[in-house]
């Protein structure tokens, strides 16, 4: 497992314990993050991962993440809000962000109604602007979409799995809700 | 070279260019062409008139120019699905002939593969097919030239075993032999004994090995003598 | 128009050109020099009057403009050195570089000055170029006199063709062609019609396995238990250079491999020896290009297309050339889709035909097997005053390009159907294109054509109008359920569809991976309507696409294995940002965990989901699933793997020379079942997007080889 997973896992424990005494609760939400969009100039660039959880409890958002391994340092984050899953937008809210090449991430906020429903619909994304990657193109990104089982390396998953759209065009055309 | 650029120039006027045009070739596909008809005598006069380019190349008597013509331009017609069947086994049957390698065995093997069509039909049979299932295939490598013995290339084999084709002797005794594989042996001009050979060649039976420093030792088969012997073709 | 606006236009035009007067930085000389090196290196994917195809971008006009009017002389510079020559970027020199983008700033309009242009000269672009094309760039520049392997074509070569490949296309250095080995095969079963509808189990006749294109073998000694035993056998190094996506072929115990350079081997199925080569020739056209996903056997003879757009047949007894035929009189006309025979017929696609203006369009095509001459053409565009010709917003025919076949189709005997999937309209933007928001049949679709006559059945557009490059080409998989006869294909797009064969009726579709280009779908039809900023879409916007031209799916097969009903999918999990003029940027798909690679399983019957796996590379083979209930696949990071098809558990896997590529198949010869598989570099997006992606994940550029697997003996 890489170290992001480890971290997704026991920041979970810590914070979610009573959470996972049932089913993944609708207001917990998970990204891992990756480089923003590169080609074969940026590719060296743009190094670095990380990841990040979200929970929503009422109205307010907690976030805490990590990053290692930027080309460098950081220097700054936000919550940024789409169109769509996978379509970038503009910041909303500011994250407090390490302004180094590895470090933290964490935010609290009192979401608007509209930021809490894009949030449910997968329109929200974290982004790490860094001395090597600055605005508006960033450094990494990452969705935020509702905490789920991961097929990881190697581990084949039975049954459904998870996809960010659900059943998607399917469940719309078959008149059901994803 | 005037062939390739010929090849070249068809090509390029977007013209099949075939290196060799094979009139098996030629009467298959007009065969294939045949399938347009579903009646089943006019389909078999198609397939005979199909046959013209292999009976043309072996300076064959022509097919009936009725059935030539019919191979050029099939009528279409509905075949039922029992003579769709038929015909098909006919054309297996004949694609089957490319097994065979002279262009007069894959003309008979042609007319024969037609005996499901004319049993249907209540004719007298063709010559039939033997329906022996093809031998396995035989995989070579390119053939190797046989060198075992000639000088200029590494030796790979140790002997050879195989009968006398012929045997002579020159002035001075000394024996040259032609083994039925091929090779020729020349004994060694020095070498210390003299074979005295009266019999059909053929009844000698020979073994040769490969003796110390690149020499080679020729023995008969029931006499003790191991003669010194160069390979000489 | 009024007056004022007259003379604004007027004055704007004016100062366009007062702008594109200014000198610009780099020298008469420079630009000489790059016009040379460009005809040498550019010029066989960006073509002569540098218009570009695919994903050769254009580099003049008002689409290059559009892209780079406000970046940088500099910006320009570092993207080209980082990034070309497609497959050795950052090759060239410096001064070759800079000479490059001299050559291409004044075919934009941009006038020479006195500086020399270095590196550090940050110019805007649109201070110095307009995007005027200059009349000698517009009717394409000559090609540069190279050593070629074997004459040029004739015709418009300066339009359309390219030199050979310089020294830097890959480490294949062939060079000389013709039949280097002539083989002496006896006692050759001819292959019959009756054996490819029924092929004999061990044997590998079609190169996605049946003619229904199942990619299965009912081959069982090997199963899932013990599998882990399987041993190499034997290893054949092919040509290297171009792109390695090849099927081998098994009859009789002899092999027929297609190599790269358009080199065709008969290899002892059993040992490995070789027994006949033909390099027919010649050498790919450009970089790390020219797969070959197809050869046939029929009769007595091995048929393959060229690259070059020509197709052949050779004895298969002996390797000897016994007729070509061209496809195409257009030259720079491709082949990568291969072959198909179907009872006396040779059935082939088409590509390289995406130009405009669109000389004779793009077509399949079929020819009679004993003699090479052509039989029925299908057009896949449909022209002014056809049936569905009022599909391309009234554009003139010679601008309907594209609908290209790069895989090759599937046929249904007892209906006399094949079927065969086409790419999208050129360009890929609508914006581009002219098309509006016509649906440009039969671009994107399944079309299926009566096979003796080549005419249209049905067709079935999956992405109308499509925009992203996301096109719906690959394998069609017939697949019977009862009396049901359907057709199952996968696109780009990730969409898993179902169709009645008959009629090409829809009956089901499933999402795949994340998708964000398509909003909604027809309840009825199952026809998709693209996201509204898609059908919005400006030649200056960047537009998200999940997934990007890697797919989803691409031209890695699937299979299906008959006795679970599974379709089991190799699929890709990547996004772009896409400008009007096909520039790309990349980044990883949503949800993914960045794993770019999923191999999925659906039942067929109802497309539920099964199992389902992620990894970092992305699988570059297409799948092979076995009676022994095993699913092999091989992957970007040199591993070849088998899964248990119920689980998609890993039960064995093996670390290859380079980068997994292909389409393996399973045989058997002495009553021992062997598994095959190709290694492989070069094609497009599939190769190209890990490239760049994947920074961690490292595989040498050489070692395209055959690797032959089996069990020990007593197993």
């Amino acid at each position: 497992m890489s170290w992001w997973g480890k971290y997704l896992v026991s920041f979970q424990l810590i914070v979610a314990a009573p959470a996972l005494a049932a089913a993944a609760a609708p207001g917990s939400f998970e990204t891992v993050l990756g480089p923003t969009p590169i080609n074969h100039a940026t590719s060296a660039v743009l190094t670095g991962e990380g990841a990040a959880v979200a929970t929503l409890s009422g109205d307010t958002l907690q976030i805490s993440g990590a990053f290692e391994g930027l080309s460098g340092p950081a220097t700054d984050a936000h919550i940024m809000m789409g169109e769509d899953i996978g379509i970038p937008g503009d910041p909303i809210l500011d994250l407090a962000t390490s302004t180094a090449m590895n470090g933290t991430i964490t935010g609290t906020f009192k979401l608007t109604r509209p930021q809490a429903a894009a949030l449910r619909a997968g329109r929200l994304y974290i982004q790490v602007n860094s001395q090597k990657g600055p605005a508006p193109g960033g450094h990494l990104w990452g969705w935020l979409l509702p905490e789920h089982i991961k097929a990881g390396q190697d581990e084949p998953q039975t049954g459904d799995w998870f996809l960010p759209q659900g059943e998607g065009l399917r469940a719309a055309r078959k008149g059901k809700s994803s | 070279m005037l062939r390739s650029c010929v090849c070249l120039l068809l090509v390029l006027a977007a013209v099949p260019c075939l290196a060799q045009i094979r009139p098996r070739d030629a009467v298959m596909s007009a065969s294939y062409r045949c399938s347009a008809i579903g009646a089943p005598r006019q389909w078999l006069d198609c397939y005979y008139g199909a046959a013209q380019p292999a009976r043309s190349a072996l300076g064959l008597p022509p097919a009936p120019q009725a059935q030539v013509q019919l191979s050029l331009s099939p009528p279409a017609s509905e075949a039922n699905p029992h003579i769709a069947q038929v015909r098909e086994a006919v054309m297996a049957a004949a694609l089957r002939c490319y097994a065979g390698e002279s262009d007069r065995a894959w003309l008979d093997c042609y007319y024969a593969s037609a005996a499901p069509m004319r049993g249907e039909l209540g004719l007298a049979p063709g010559p039939q097919l033997a329906s022996v299932p093809p031998p396995a295939p035989i995989l070579q490598a390119p053939p190797q030239p046989d060198r075992f013995g000639l000088k200029e290339l590494p030796v790979t084999r140790d002997h050879v075993a195989t009968h006398m084709a012929s045997y002579s002797f020159d002035r001075n005794h000394i024996f040259t032999v032609t083994l039925t594989n091929g090779q020729t042996w020349r004994q060694v001009s020095g070498d210390t004994h003299t074979a005295h050979w009266t019999r059909p060649a053929s009844t000698y039976t020979v073994k040769i090995t490969r003796g110390s420093f690149s020499s080679y030792n020729f023995q008969v088969e029931g006499s003790p003598e191991i003669y010194k012997v160069d390979r000489v073709g | 128009m009024s007056l004022m606006a007259l003379l604004a236009a007027s004055a704007g035009l004016f100062a366009r050109a007062g702008m594109a007067q200014a000198p610009a930085p780099f020298t008469a000389l420079q630009a000489e020099a790059g016009r040379t090196a460009y005809a040498a290196n550019c010029m066989s994917c960006h073509q002569a009057n540098l218009a570009g195809e695919g994903d050769a971008l254009p580099l003049a006009g008002k689409t290059f403009v559009a892209a780079w009017s406000n970046r940088t002389t500099a910006e320009l510079y570092n993207t080209i050195r980082s990034s070309m020559p497609y497959g050795n970027p950052g090759s060239l020199d410096a001064k070759t570089y800079a000479s490059l983008v001299a050559f291409i700033l004044q075919s934009n309009g941009a006038k020479p000055g006195a500086t020399e242009f270095t590196p550090a000269s940050a110019v805007k672009i649109s201070t110095i170029a307009s995007g005027s094309v200059p009349p000698d760039i517009q009717r394409g520049i000559k090609p540069a006199q190279a050593a070629t392997a074997r004459p040029a074509r004739g015709g418009n070569a300066a339009d359309y063709g390219g030199p050979p490949p310089n020294a830097d296309n890959g480490a294949g250095m062939i060079r000389s062609f013709g039949q280097t080995v002539v083989g002496s095969i006896k006692n050759y079963e001819p292959v019959t019609d009756a054996m490819l509808t029924n092929p004999p189990e061990g044997e590998w006749l079609v190169g996605r396995g049946n003619y229904a294109n199942w990619s299965y073998s009912t081959l069982n000694q090997i199963d899932t238990a013990n599998v882990h035993d399987l041993q190499l056998q034997w290893v054949w190094a092919m040509n290297e250079g171009g792109a390695n996506e090849t099927a081998p072929l098994v009859h009789n115990g002899i092999m027929f491999l297609g190599n790269t350079y358009n080199t065709i081997q008969a290899l002892d199925a059993k040992t490995g020896e070789l027994l006949w080569e033909n390099r027919v020739g010649p050498a790919p056209s450009r970089p790390n290009y020219g797969g070959m996903r197809s050869i046939a056997v029929w009769g007595d003879k091995v048929y393959f297309a060229g690259n070059d757009a020509v197709l052949h047949a050779l004895d298969a007894k002996t390797g000897k050339l016994v007729w070509s035929t061209p496809l195409s009189e257009v030259p720079g006309h491709n082949n990568t889709s291969g072959v198909l025979a179907v009872r006396g017929k040779i059935i082939t696609g088409l590509t390289g035909c995406g130009r405009i203006p669109a000389k004779d369009h793009c077509y399949i095509s079929a020819y009679d097997a004993q003699t090479g001459k052509q039989i029925w053409k299908f057009v896949t565009v449909a022209l002014t005053g056809q049936p569905n010709g009022d599909s391309w917003g009234g554009l003139p025919d010679e601008k309907r390009a594209g609908a290209e076949t790069w895989i090759q189709g599937a046929f249904d005997p007892a209906l006399n159907l094949t079927y065969w999937g086409t790419a999208q309209a050129k360009p890929w933007r609508r914006d581009l294109r002219g098309s509006g928001n016509g649906a440009t049949d039969y671009a994107n679709s399944t079309v299926a054509l009566d096979a003796d006559t080549g005419k249209l059945k049905w067709f079935y557009n999956h992405a109308p109008g499509e925009s992203l490059d996301l096109d719906e080409v690959f394998e069609r998989i017939l697949i019977d359920h009862g009396d049901a006869k359907t057709v199952m294909t996968i696109g780009k797009a990730g969409i898993l569809w179902k169709l009645d064969r008959n009629t090409g009726k829809f009956i089901d579709s499933r999402e795949t991976v994340y998708q964000n280009v398509m909003a909604s779908q027809n309840p009825v039809t199952g026809e998709p309507v693209y996201r509204k900023t898609i059908r919005d879409q400006k030649v200056d916007q960047w537009l998200s696409s999940c997934p990007g031209p890697e797919g989803g799916h691409d031209w890695q097969a699937a299979s299906y294995h008959q006795p679970t009903d599974a379709l089991i999918i190799p699929l890709s999990q990547s996004c772009v940002m896409m400008l009007g003029n096909g520039s790309q940027t990349y980044f990883e798909m949503p949800g993914t965990e960045r794993n770019m690679g999923r191999l999925s399983a659906y039942r067929t019957s109802d497309l539920k989901p099964l199992w389902s796996l992620q990894q970092r590379s992305p699988f570059l083979t297409g799948v092979l699933s076995t009676g022994g209930n095993l699913a092999f696949v091989g992957d970007y990071d040199r591993r070849f793997r088998a899964v248990d098809v119920k689980t998609g558990k890993t039960l064995w896997s093996v670390r290859l020379g380079t980068t997994v590529q292909g389409y393996p198949i399973a045989f058997r010869i002495d009553g021992k079942q062997y598994v095959a598989v190709t290694t492989g570099l070069g094609g497009g997006s599939p190769q190209d997007k890990p490239m760049t992606m994947l920074q961690k994940v490292h595989r040498p550029n050489n070692g395209q080889a055959l690797y032959v697997f089996a069990l020990p003996d007593g197993k």
